[in-house]
């Protein structure tokens, strides 16, 4: 099979880019019928290392090569980065491929080539499109108020859907939100592998000894730490509290804030003078850091809410190292089998039930030894990089034998005869009652509308 | 007790047309003899079939039994589909049905299809509408025979006629009779103001038309003017004022006025009101009730425009023929006024 492999890739400091970069070696290994070459956003000059072993096209060729039957499939990464990802989603568009829907909010990315590229009337048509009359008055809405739509209540994967031939996705909360609104997509979920082999470049993980002498931690420090780029979402409020109530009991307790914080984030609103005591920010940082950090740490917390969707390669990582982790009991997070970490619930005992983890993980290491050795395990059996190529390929070979079409799915999903108008009046009716805010429980709406109809005589 | 009554009345934006001039002048007569009336229109616009299935239910859920704490006593409903709405004393005034399912269908006027399951499936099911909100309304009325008519045929429901006076009522006046005959409308296809152009083509007396209106067929007209050679004798008005239409009907020779199955038609009327006769076409429907051959105008085939031609050089010739035929026009329209009208509907 022929395949284009259209995604950022190194040196373009995305963290789709590396995974992409991870995966196509073991890909080549693992499916030898598989020849892959690279497509790439024009100007990019991917790594010598996968430049030297696959051929490299920039995006402007693709239309040319596909018109010339280069390709028995095209391969997409879509992620919501518009600097990464704004031509591989006009590429989509233009030629159907698989997706692998890298997270299933991708609104954002959307809106940056609609609204955000000058084209408001786009923006409109897309929500639209996938949310019908509703999505275009959220969206009119938006636009004359000047108050953004919140993504995630619009992910605006569902065109992305409808014009790909196979969808790929990470975990099994994204599949049932694709599926929920997009019943009959080719799916297939391959999750998000963990490559502690060092495709990279980095060196084996530190352990942990040496790591905290590397970042210069007392001897007897009892070190929590929450990882990458930082917004309201990851809640660093809840952990910041916790932690200072932590302290008070275990005054030998450190946290660290590995990453930056988002600038459009006011985390000095958060991050009140009584809550500093003991917390380290360390701000941007080279993965070797990143990793030594994770190696040195003794519990590791990655809250998430609202989320995307996405699995986190973070958290991937930190389980496939063997570190306890604390997460949020939401999206990806919740699949996280129980025994390989501690999930805590997004509602109001948020922060008592993550202080009560932090103060039962910290008094037990027999504990914490035990929850990352599951984690452990459950990575290598689930998450691994050739495991991930296989799946992969199993999938796209299917693909081209299904040969299929995309597919516009949008409702109704079951065709009924041209004269049953009757039905198109309910279907449309319908559709304004739900407009309006209508539900199953409004039997005296419900009643009056449908003795209306019957008033009629139909 | 004084009545409040509620007129409602479907209507095409931005579009005036003898249906709004209606509801206007019986709002107007209504409120003059005391009583409490207002009009509700909701728009209507049906790029797809079932919008007309919606049209019929949006009317069907307004509730007008009353308003802002006052009573509703009557409704007068006058086309499709405001007569769908509810009211439990509910008079209808019909100025007309859906056409195109009923009298148009077949013709050029319609493009409903017995052979697409979708169009059967539609005319069926506005048939049934109509039979339902018709056929509970406490009595229906009709502006004309041929809207009763049709009714009849068409539900199988009876009504009685009530011919509403033209607006402007009481301006129209006789005058001399001029050269030329004149024409009045929107100039779309249905009012086949061609038939008089074409007539012309065919006229052995210097006899000219002009004509008042606006309309998507105005430049048709004009060209079919040039090819037949008749363009000097054919004058397109174009929008003309009230003011200027009485008196373009006091100086005329004759009226034409000859659409296709016209379910009332003022023109008729506001002719015979300023004494003067109507040409008219055999298959002109409403026109029919008020315009006979030789007696207060011609009828002549739509199809036959030497024949129309020679009753126009017949009245070129012979003015005080002209003269006699529109005085006894002048009275079969006496009889129309809105007492009568206002009695019907508030009784």
């Amino acid at each position: 099979m022929r395949l284009a492999w259209y995604s950022p890739l190194p040196p373009q400091r995305s963290g789709i880019a590396d995974y992409s970069a991870e995966l196509l070696p073991a890909l080549a290994r693992e499916a030898p019928d598989l020849a892959i070459e690279l497509v790439v956003d024009d100007g990019v000059r991917p790594a010598p290392a996968l430049a030297a072993r696959f051929p490299v096209h920039g995006a402007r060729a693709l239309p040319g090569l596909l018109a010339a039957g280069r390709f028995d499939l095209v391969l997409y990464h879509l992620g919501n980065n518009r600097d990464f990802h704004a031509g591989i989603y006009r590429a989509l568009l233009e030629h159907p491929g698989v997706v692998v829907l890298h997270e299933v909010v991708l609104h954002h990315l959307v809106r940056d080539v609609t609204l955000y590229a000058g084209d408001p009337d786009a923006y409109a048509r897309e929500l639209a499109y996938a949310y019908g009359r509703t999505g275009e008055a959220l969206a009119r809405r938006a636009l004359a108020t000047g108050v953004p739509l919140e993504p995630w209540s619009a992910p605006l994967f569902e065109r992305v859907v409808d014009r790909s031939l196979g969808v790929i996705v990470h975990n099994d909360y994204v599949r049932r939100r694709v599926l929920a609104s997009r019943p009959l997509s080719r799916l297939a979920v391959v999750p998000h592998h963990l490559d502690l082999g060092g495709s990279l470049g980095e060196a084996s993980p530190p352990d942990r000894e040496a790591a905290r002498d590397a970042q210069g931690l007392p001897a007897g420090a009892f070190v929590v730490a929450s990882f990458g780029f930082f917004t309201a979402a990851k809640r660093p409020e809840i952990l910041l509290r916790a932690f200072a109530r932590l302290r008070r009991e275990r005054p030998e307790a450190v946290l660290v804030l590995a990453g930056e914080v988002s600038p459009h984030y006011d985390f000095a609103r958060v991050f009140t003078p009584d809550l500093r005591a003991g917390v380290t920010i360390t701000g941007r940082l080279e993965l070797p850091d990143f990793l030594r950090w994770m190696a040195a740490c003794d519990i590791a917390v990655n809250l998430r809410h609202p989320t995307a969707g996405e699995t986190s390669g973070t958290l991937i990582r930190l389980l496939g190292m063997g570190r306890p982790v604390i997460v949020s009991r939401a999206g990806a997070f919740a699949e996280i089998p129980d025994g390989a970490c501690a999930k805590v619930d997004v509602d109001d005992s948020e922060e008592e039930l993550l202080l009560a983890y932090l103060l039962r993980l910290a008094a037990d290491p027999g504990l914490r030894r035990a929850m990352g050795e599951n984690a452990r395990a459950y990575v290598a059996a689930h998450h691994t990089l050739a495991g991930s190529a296989r799946a992969y390929a199993a999938f796209l070979r299917d693909t081209v034998a299904a040969k299929p079409e995309p597919f516009d799915a949008r409702p109704p999903l079951l065709p009924y005869p041209e004269d049953d108008l009757l039905t198109d009046l309910a279907r449309e009716v319908t559709t304004e009652l739900v407009d309006l805010g209508a539900g199953e429980a409004d039997d005296d709406l419900l009643r009056a509308v449908a003795e209306g109809i019957a008033g009629l005589g139909l | 007790m004084i009545e409040t009554i509620c007129i409602v009345n479907s209507q095409v934006p931005f579009a005036r047309g003898g249906a709004e001039m209606l509801v206007d002048s019986l709002a107007a007569e209504l409120g003059r003899r005391g009583f409490v009336v207002d009009t509700v229109a909701l728009p209507f616009h049906w790029p797809e079939r079932v919008d007309l299935l919606k049209s019929a239910l949006a009317w069907r859920l307004v509730d007008l039994t009353a308003a802002g704490g006052r009573k509703i006593d009557r409704v007068i409903a006058t086309r499709f589909p405001s007569y769908a709405v509810q009211h439990p004393n509910k008079v209808v005034w019909l100025v007309h049905q859906l056409r195109q399912v009923y009298d148009l269908q077949g013709s050029r006027y319609s493009d409903f299809a017995d052979e697409r399951p979708r169009d059967r499936r539609t005319i069926e099911m506005v048939r049934q509408i109509d039979r339902r909100t018709l056929g509970e309304a406490r009595a229906i009325f009709t502006i004309s025979q041929n809207v009763a008519e049709r009714l009849r045929r068409g539900n199988g429901l009876a009504a009685e006629v009530l011919y509403p006076p033209p607006p402007r009522d009481g301006a129209f006046h006789p005058g001399a009779f001029g050269d030329y005959v004149f024409a009045v409308g929107r100039l779309d296809r249905l009012k086949r103001f061609e038939l008089l152009v074409r007539a012309l083509a065919h006229t052995e007396t210097p006899v000219r038309c002009r004509i008042a209106g606006t309309g998507p067929e105005e430049r048709a007209l004009g060209d079919l003017a040039e090819r037949l050679g008749v363009a000097g004798r054919v004058e397109l008005l174009g929008w003309v004022e009230d003011a200027a239409v009485v008196d373009l009907y006091a100086g005329a020779l004759a009226v034409f006025y000859a659409p296709f199955d016209e379910d009332y038609g003022y023109v008729t009327v506001e002719a015979f009101r300023a004494g003067k006769p109507v040409v008219t076409a055999a298959d002109s429907g409403g026109v029919l009730e008020f315009v006979e051959d030789g007696a207060t105008g011609f009828v002549c085939p739509p199809d036959a425009p030497r024949e129309m031609a020679a009753r126009l050089d017949l009245l070129f010739r012979d003015r005080e023929r002209a003269r006699a035929l529109g005085t006894a026009g002048a009275a079969r329209v006496a009889g129309i006024g809105w007492d009568r009208v206002i009695a019907a509907l508030t009784g």
